[in-house]
């Protein structure tokens, strides 16, 4: 069965790390800025140009990694990724569309290729050397659980033995009518089949047969459950 | 001819929950149906031509495979009337089926709708509208998931739904994807200067740039003691699958080719197969020179036997334009035409072979064997490969 062998977050109460913060949540309010040095170690040309949203995703990536104590790297490795989001970049789309609308000349190239919203995911595969599958899920629902059954899937037949899930949500575009707004933030867990040893982890997780995601031997409701439940172990709260 | 297949784990699990692919359906700018598209195919011709839906003064690029009739309805995306013709063409979809689909920029058309002040459905803009969409239209009762992975999330979506079924999660999947040539694709394309002035030549040694096009599939994955059950013969069976990542750079593909050859490389490995026993290989063959360029050297890699010459391999984008992140699900419907009728249709555009392109022809050729790979790499260096097989 696979453990959980590190988290990392950013949300509205800023960044955190499952080994180093007792309190995890949640809500709707404005995010912090996330800067190079705040989540990297060595610098990363390709960061100064990024968008919000694959800034917020590389930094859940890269905290979840230093959690488990992952992050450094000599050869790559097959780690998966998978990142459930609502609305992707959306606000990228648009800050795009508006450098069209200025004039086709003004359109900025740079800023295109992060119109597509698994781009953070390439970029995390660079920083950290991980050459295994990758993709984002569009899931209209909040419980942001998808990620997790899809990583979970692919460990169960055998597709790669660690891998990476979690939930990115950007700000929404305040002006944009959508039927319901996720909360911003970004949360990932790092999942291993075989961790070095059961004190490095938080606990055993399982994609039960009726889909139902299992820590510890209890159905998480939600991502967010998930993470307050992995604190609340490792913390003894 | 092709070997027995070793005992490895994905055989074990093959005769477990084999996979089977039971209904196809393809919507492009060549036709509403995968039988004319199959002819037109064959007779080398492209939908590529000039683009009438947007202004193009100012690009370099003026020419894209469009749909001709495809208009978005009121405050509709485009996305509504292409899965309609989807449905169209495909027989009934169980409504108990899972589903996966896949797009790169969903109803990206709405957005632009929604900045030049006119009507939209909101709802269309979510990029996750594409699921809701074809739940609707296919009258099946998930709601599902959309996978989106640039170019690769069509292949990416089938492994998924492949892996639901040889789980056991679920006993058939609609794999459904789509995208759309917009001002907002094409500009993009346009501004990190990948698109050809010309319809694009894949693998041609004088190739400039991709061509953009548009287009759908939908794909009705089985596993085979359902579809035993309800009596139907299999179009092909999946017998694996493989993504990997390049590590490398976002918008440009490793020239080593470490993605792809990773990913070919899980692929054959799940089926139990050696590059030698493909009969033909689909390429994602974009018409681009660096993307092209390192197809080629992971073919050399994973399908150079001494003394063997190798499948064939060919593109289908000078004949539909690049279709984005529903190129990988069009593909595999061709990709088991090519199996069934035993021949490899020809690459359009292709001329003067570049280096390492021997195996591609502007003719259609005549194929012996049983097995096809097809592949994509996109941005984010995502490389994603399935390997399918004639019949059941």
């Amino acid at each position: 069965m696979p453990f959980i062998t590190g988290i990392g977050w950013v949300t509205v109460e800023g960044m955190g790390c499952g080994r180093q913060s007792s309190h995890f949540s949640m809500t709707p309010g404005t995010l912090p800025k996330i800067r190079r040095k705040s989540i990297l170690d060595r610098p990363f040309v390709h960061f100064g140009r990024m968008d919000d949203f694959s800034r917020l995703g590389l930094a859940g990536i890269a905290l979840a990694l230093k959690d488990a104590g992952r992050h450094e790297w000599t050869a790559k490795r097959p780690v998966g990724m998978v990142a459930s989001t609502v609305l992707g970049c959306i606000q990228t789309d648009m800050d795009y569309f508006d450098t069209v609308i200025q004039g086709d000349d003004m359109a900025s190239p740079g800023l295109f290729s992060y119109t597509l919203s698994n781009c953070f995911l390439g970029e995390a595969a660079c920083y950290f050397g991980t050459n295994g599958s990758s993709y984002v899920i569009y899931d209209p629902h909040f419980a942001g659980l998808t990620s997790l059954s899809a990583l979970l899937l692919n460990i169960q037949l055998h597709e790669y033995n660690m891998g990476l899930a979690g939930i990115v949500n950007a700000e929404p575009p305040p002006d944009l009518p959508l039927p319901g707004k996720p909360l911003p933030g970004a949360a990932f867990v790092m999942i291993e089949k075989t961790p070095p040893s059961n004190e490095t982890t938080y606990g055993p997780i399982e994609l039960a047969q009726n889909d139902t995601i299992l820590f510890n031997h209890k159905e998480m409701t939600s991502f967010l459950h998930l993470i307050q439940a992995c604190v609340q172990m490792f913390h003894g709260i | 001819m092709p070997r027995e297949i070793n005992a490895g784990r994905g055989a074990v699990a093959q005769r477990k929950n084999a996979v089977w692919i039971t209904d196809t359906a393809v919507v492009s700018a060549l036709s509403d149906h995968i039988d004319e598209i199959w002819e037109q195919l064959l007779k080398a011709k492209t939908a590529i031509r000039p683009v009438e839906r947007f202004n193009v003064d100012g690009y370099r690029s003026k020419v894209a495979a469009c749909i001709r009739d495809l208009m978005p309805t009121g405050d509709r995306s485009m996305l509504h009337g292409l899965v309609s013709r989807l449905a169209c063409a495909i027989g009934p979809v169980p409504s108990d089926a899972a589903l996966v689909t896949a797009t790169a920029k969903a109803g990206i058309d709405m957005l632009e709708q929604r900045k030049y002040g006119r009507a939209c459905d909101a709802g269309d803009i979510l990029p996750s509208s594409l699921a809701h969409i074809a739940s609707q239209t296919f009258g099946i009762r998930d709601q599902g998931i959309t996978i989106s992975a640039a170019c690769a999330s069509s292949v990416i979506a089938v492994s998924q739904a492949c892996a639901l079924i040889h789980s056991g999660r679920a006993e058939v999947v609609l794999v459904c994807c789509a995208d759309l040539v917009t001002r907002f694709v094409f500009s993009g394309f346009s501004a990190l200067e990948a698109l050809s002035s010309q319809p694009c030549m894949p693998f041609d040694k004088n190739r400039s740039g991709l061509s953009l096009g548009e287009g759908a599939a939908a794909l009705v994955l089985m596993g085979r003691e359902r579809a035993q059950r309800e009596g139907l013969t299999p179009l092909g069976r999946v017998c694996g699958w493989g993504s990997a990542s390049d590590a490398y750079h976002v918008t440009a593909p490793d020239p080593e080719g470490s993605g792809l050859i990773r990913a070919i490389t899980l692929a054959l490995k799940q089926a139990g197969l050696k590059g030698r026993d493909l009969c033909a290989v689909c390429a994602h063959g974009t018409g681009t020179i660096a993307n092209d360029a390192m197809e080629l050297k992971a073919f050399a890699h994973c399908f150079s036997d001494p003394g063997d010459s190798g499948p064939r391999v060919y593109s289908v984008k000078g004949a539909m334009g690049h279709t984005l992140g529903a190129a990988g699900g069009i593909e595999v419907a061709l990709g088991l035409k090519t199996l069934e009728q035993q021949m490899a249709p020809p690459t359009v555009g292709f001329s003067q072979p570049a280096q390492g392109a021997e195996r591609v022809s502007a003719q259609a050729v005549p194929i012996q064997g049983d097995y096809l790979l097809t592949s994509n790499s996109g941005f984010g260096g995502i490389n994603a490969a399935i390997v399918l097989k004639r019949g059941g």
